[in-house]
């Protein structure tokens, strides 16, 4: 039986996926020890770019998205800055047909791991591990929307870790989920969703929903303790030694800051280009 | 130092930062006590190790009530070691922690 971890690498004008992978993959390498798989649709870039990949990437995949059309988000460097972009990462129901891995761990490429916790359910016979609940790196805020996909619907669970063995049920779900993005109004209308832009946490939701028999049991199953995320309107100012420095962001700051540091925490790293910049640094020496 | 960070250290909310940090030890505490076993999850506490050391069956519940089946020696041994494993680990990133709550630069070991 074979695993290991999977991304998702689709770049937009602002955002280079496959260097966050490519840096993920070294946390990978370091932490987890498993072999590493990247789908992208830019081959040539990621070749031509980051020439020594090979240290951290052993499959690289392609295959394109899909679509020739996309719907724009919003991508924050801290409270400040913001601007829109494509986003393109809306196939990850293909992890279960490209992934060369038996047990897959399908990683958002800014989920940044920094320990092993995730080898704890791969000799498991469960068939699907999932993150539902979560917790952000401030103390003082309540970010809402994490709990539910919609106010009176249903349960919310993050589509930024998945770890899956391939199953009869795992390839309905990864069927469904592809069946709720093609038909992704009607679903959204349906569990009365307002974000208009296609998102795999909610298809992901619905379609555990669905294989429930629209009711909840135990499956899937949890992953240990609850997802921590910083959120887009933090600063992420420093990478050093595998530990991340935030500045808190809060937009009713009247004084003091909050600071954050975080070491041997995975953490979903939201701010995208605070990252990317970030990344570059550690690449120095590569 | 990264200059922006100097910067942002002469303003910082002291005892929210220090509150903070503990509260991420203490998530990160919980999910490192975390066993999977025979297809249950068991958050392993002070309290599921003194019930199994009573345990008169080999059928236990998870966090989820969903029954497991279970060697207890074997059991007992597992969730021995996750906790004695996480809580080390946590008693150390506590004292560092304190020891360092004085001076923001220590607290945040940048």
């Amino acid at each position: 039986m074979t695993a290991g971890v999977l991304f998702f690498a689709y770049n937009n004008d602002l955002v280079d996926y496959i260097k966050q992978a490519i840096y993920n993959a070294k946390l990978v390498k370091k932490h987890l020890n498993l072999p590493v798989a990247i789908v992208t649709d830019s081959v040539n870039y990621l070749e031509k770019t980051y020439p020594w990949y090979k240290k951290y990437v052993d499959y690289v995949i392609p295959k394109g998205t899909g679509q020739n059309t996309f719907s724009k988000k919003h991508y924050y460097a801290g409270e400040h800055f913001s601007t829109m972009a494509e986003w393109k990462n809306v196939n990850r129901f293909d992890a279960y047909n490209l992934s060369p891995f038996d047990t897959t761990i399908v990683l958002d490429t800014d989920y940044l791991i920094s320990n092993d916790n995730f080898l704890k359910v791969l000799d498991q016979d469960d068939d699907l591990f999932i993150y539902k609940d979560s917790y952000d790196i401030s103390l003082t805020r309540n970010i809402p929307g994490f709990e539910r996909i919609s106010d009176d619907t249903l349960d919310f669970y993050w589509a930024t870790v998945l770890i899956f063995k391939k199953t009869e049920r795992t390839k309905r779900l990864f069927k469904l989920v592809e069946l709720i993005r093609e038909h992704y109004h009607y679903f959204r209308t349906l569990y009365r969703i307002p974000l208009k832009t296609f998102r795999n946490d909610f298809a992901f939701s619905i379609a555990i929903h669905i294989l429930n028999g629209y009711t909840i049991t135990d499956w899937p199953k949890i992953l240990p303790g609850k997802m921590l995320y910083s959120s887009p309107e933090d600063d992420l100012l420093t990478i050093k030694d595998e530990k991340y420095t935030f500045v808190v962001g809060n937009k009713f700051r009247r004084d003091k800051v909050n600071v954050v540091t975080l070491t041997g925490s995975n953490i979903h790293v939201m701010n995208k280009l605070h990252l990317n910049e970030l990344i570059d640094k550690e690449f120095e020496h590569e | 130092m990264d200059q922006r960070l100097e910067t942002v250290l002469q303003d910082v909310d002291h005892i929210n930062t220090i509150n903070n940090q503990k509260r991420l030890l203490k998530e990160q505490y919980v999910e490192d006590c975390v066993l999977y076993y025979n297809g249950g999850k068991f958050t392993v506490t002070k309290e599921l190790l003194g019930f199994t050391t009573q345990l008169g069956t080999s059928y236990i519940t998870d966090d989820n009530l969903v029954p497991v089946e279970i060697d207890k020696d074997e059991f007992n041994r597992l969730i021995s070691n996750v906790y004695w494993n996480a809580t080390k680990k946590y008693h150390t990133a506590y004292q560092e922690l304190i020891k360092n709550s004085r001076n923001i630069e220590e607290l945040l070991n940048l």
